[in-house]
C-alpha cells in the first residue's frame, strides 16, 4: 500500500553527454528523509537535477506513486517535487517576501492573486526560518545563509510531497544547521514528506539520521546505506572511508 | 505591505498625470501655436474647435503625439521582455539588433521596390519590419541557448547589427536615389510620417500586445531567480520564450516600422521603472514601463522642436541625450545593473 505512494527509482542513469552514475534502483517512501552523500564530482548534483526535472534521464524510470515523473508537464512536477539548488543568484530585485511567496505560484491564477490560506503558510514559514525581520530586503542585500534559509523557506510553502536540496547547509553557521535539520527530521515525521538533501556534513547528519545514500564513483551507482540496520558493525565514516 | 501598496497605487497615480500633462504639453508644441482654449476644446468630447485649428492637431498634431507615446510605451515593454528573458540588464531591442533587424525588412522593401511614402501601404511595411525583427531575435535566441554569457550575447547582437548594416548599405548602393533618400529618412527616426489613420491601426497592436506581456507577468517573475528556478516552479521555457518572442517582434516591428530604429528608450526605461518602484516584479514593471516609456518619448519629442525653431531634429537624436546619461547614472547609483 505504502509502495503506491513513494518514490521509486528503477535502473536509472544520470549524466550530461556520458552517464555519471548509472543502475540507480532506490525507493523512498512518505515521511522518510535521506542524506546523499559521496566526494566532489560523484554526481549528487546531476542526480538531484535528473529528479527536480532539470536534467532528462539517461535511462531508466522516476515514479512517484503511480505517476512517471519524467512524463509529467512542468506544471504538475511543481506541485509534486519542489527543489533548492545549492547556489542562487543574488542579483535579481526580488525581495525575501517575494521569493517565499513565489512558493504558491504552482497553486495561484494568472494574476497570481494569492489566498488568505496562502499567505498565512508564507507568514508561517517567514517566522519559522527567522526571516520575518528581513522579508523586505532584497536578495543582494542579505548574506548566502540568509539567502539559503528564504530559498529553503520557498520549498517549504510550494507544500510537494518530494522535497530535494542540494547542500542546504552549506552557507549555515552550526546552529542554523542544526535547525535545519531538525526542521527537515520534523517535517518528515508529522507532514510525511519525503526529503532528500545532500550533505558534506557527515559528522552532524550521522547524529540525527539512519538513512543515507552513498555516490560511489567507482561502482558509478548510489546504494543505500542504513544505520538502523547495519549500523551495529559499521560507522557512515568507515564506509566512506571504503 | 499595505503602506507598499498604496506607495505603489500613489506613483502609478502621479505617474499618470504626468503622462496626461506631457501629452497635452506635446499636441501645443510645434512649428504653429496651438492656443490652450483650442487645445482643451479638441480633446473635450463635447467641445468643438475651430476647424482649422481642428485639422491641424488632428492629421498633423495628434498623429505625431500618439505616436510618439505609442513608440515609447512599445519600445520600453519589449525592453523589458528582453532584459527578463536573457536575464540581461544590457538587453534592448536596439542593443540587440532587432531594430535593425526590422529596419532589414523595411529596407527590402523601401529600396527594392521603390514605395515612396508609407501611405501606399503601411501593411507592407509593418509585416516587413515584423518579419526582419522576428528574424534577427530568432538567431540571438538560438544563439542564447548554447550560451548562457550574458556579455557573449550583446557581442553577437552588435556583430549583428553590424551585418545588417552592411546589407542595408550594399541594398543602397543599388537603389535609386530616391527611394535612398526616403529611406535615410526614415533611420533618422521621425514621429511625422503617421497618419491619423495608421495610429488607429496600430494603438489597438500596441495596447494588445502589451497587455499580452502583462499576462505573462507571473511566469516573467519566476525566470528572475533563474531558469533552473522557473522550471522547478512550473514555468515551461520553451511555450514562455515563444511568447515573448512573438511580443517583442510585433512590438519592436510595428514601431520601427513607422519611426526607424529609436535607440535607448527599450533599455533605459525598465531600469528608470525598477528604480522608480523599487522592484522587479511584472506585475508592477510592465504598466510602470509602459506609462514611464510613453512619458520620456513624448518629452524626447517636446525637445526636439524646443532646440529649433523651424524644422525638426530626429528624435533618435534625443533619445539617447535622455537615455544615456540614466543608465549610466542607475549603473553608478546601484554599483552595478540589475534585471
Amino acid at each position: 500500500m505504502m509502495r503506491d505512494t513513494g518514490l521509486n527509482i528503477h535502473d536509472l542513469s544520470v549524466g550530461y553527454k556520458y552517464p555519471i552514475l548509472e543502475k540507480i534502483n532506490l525507493s523512498l517512501l512518505p515521511g522518510n528523509i535521506v542524506c546523499l552523500i559521496g566526494e566532489n564530482g560523484s554526481g549528487k548534483t546531476t542526480f538531484l537535477n535528473t529528479l527536480a526535472g532539470l536534467l532528462k534521464p539517461k535511462k531508466g524510470k522516476i515514479r512517484l506513486g503511480e505517476k512517471n515523473v519524467t512524463d509529467l508537464s512542468v506544471s504538475h512536477r511543481s506541485k509534486l517535487i519542489s527543489y533548492v539548488p545549492s547556489k542562487t543568484d543574488a542579483f535579481v530585485q526580488l525581495s525575501v517576501y517575494d521569493i517565499v511567496s513565489m512558493g504558491r505560484s504552482p497553486y495561484t491564477n494568472i494574476f497570481d492573486l494569492k489566498s488568505a490560506e496562502d499567505k498565512e503558510l508564507i507568514d508561517k514559514a517567514l517566522e519559522n526560518f527567522n526571516l520575518k525581520t528581513l522579508s523586505d530586503k532584497k536578495l543582494f542585500e542579505i548574506s548566502d545563509g540568509e539567502r539559503q534559509r528564504c530559498m529553503i523557506a520557498r520549498a517549504f510553502v510550494q507544500q510537494t510531497p518530494v522535497i530535494l536540496l542540494d547542500e542546504p547547509a552549506a552557507f549555515l553557521d552550526y546552529h542554523n544547521r542544526k535547525k535545519l535539520i531538525e526542521d527537515l527530521l520534523k517535517l518528515t515525521e508529522v507532514d510525511k514528506k519525503m526529503i532528500i538533501f545532500s550533505s558534506h556534513d557527515i559528522d552532524l547528519v550521522s547524529k540525527k539520521l539512519q538513512l543515507f545514500w552513498v555516490c560511489d564513483k567507482e561502482t558509478g551507482t548510489i546504494f543505500e546505506f542504513d544505520l538502523s540496520k547495519e549500523g551495529e558493525n559499521k560507522t557512515i565514516l568507515e564506509i566512506i572511508g571504503n | 505591505m499595505k503602506n507598499k501598496n498604496f506607495k505603489t497605487y500613489l506613483s502609478f497615480f502621479i505617474l499618470s498625470i504626468i503622462l496626461v500633462v506631457v501629452f497635452l504639453w506635446d499636441l501645443s508644441t510645434g512649428n504653429a501655436k496651438v492656443p490652450f482654449n483650442e487645445l482643451l476644446k479638441f480633446i473635450l468630447p463635447w467641445e468643438k474647435s475651430s476647424d482649422e485649428y481642428y485639422l491641424l492637431i488632428r492629421e498633423f498634431r495628434f498623429s505625431r503625439v500618439a505616436m510618439a507615446f505609442i513608440a515609447g510605451t512599445a519600445l520600453s515593454v519589449s525592453g523589458l521582455l528582453m532584459q527578463t528573458i536573457f536575464r540581461n540588464p544590457l538587453a534592448g531591442p536596439y542593443v540587440l539588433g532587432i531594430s535593425s533587424g526590422a529596419g532589414l525588412g523595411v529596407a527590402l522593401v523601401v529600396l527594392g521596390t521603390g514605395f515612396l511614402s508609407f501611405s501606399l501601404s503601411s501593411i507592407t511595411i509593418i509585416f516587413s519590419a515584423i518579419i526582419g525583427s522576428a528574424a534577427v531575435l530568432l538567431i540571438i535566441l538560438a544563439i542564447s541557448m548554447r550560451m548562457r554569457d550574458t556579455v557573449s550575447i550583446l557581442i553577437i547582437g552588435i556583430l549583428l547589427s553590424g551585418v545588417i548594416g552592411s546589407i542595408i548599405s550594399i541594398l543602397q548602393y543599388y537603389a535609386a536615389d530616391i527611394n535612398v533618400k526616403s529611406y535615410v529618412i526614415w533611420t533618422m527616426g521621425s514621429l511625422s510620417s503617421v497618419s491619423f489613420r495608421d495610429i488607429k491601426l496600430i494603438f489597438p497592436i500596441i495596447l494588445f500586445f502589451s497587455f499580452a506581456a502583462f499576462i505573462l507577468s507571473k511566469k516573467l517573475n519566476l525566470l528572475l531567480p533563474g531558469e533552473s528556478f522557473a522550471i522547478t516552479m512550473g514555468v515551461n521555457l520553451k511555450l514562455i520564450r515563444i511568447f515573448t518572442f512573438i511580443i517583442v517582434s510585433i512590438l519592436t516591428g510595428v514601431v520601427t516600422a513607422f519611426c526607424g530604429p529609436l535607440g535607448f528608450i527599450g533599455i533605459a526605461v525598465p531600469h528608470i521603472a525598477r528604480w522608480l518602484f523599487n522592484s522587479s516584479n511584472h506585475f508592477v514593471i510592465i504598466p510602470a514601463s509602459f506609462i514611464v516609456g510613453g512619458i520620456v518619448m513624448l518629452f524626447s519629442d517636446i525637445l526636439t522642436h524646443v532646440f529649433v525653431s523651424q524644422g525638426i531634429i530626429p528624435v533618435n537624436a534625443i533619445t539617447a541625450i535622455i537615455g544615456a546619461p540614466v543608465v549610466v547614472w542607475i549603473v553608478v547609483k546601484n554599483k552595478r545593473v540589475i534585471v
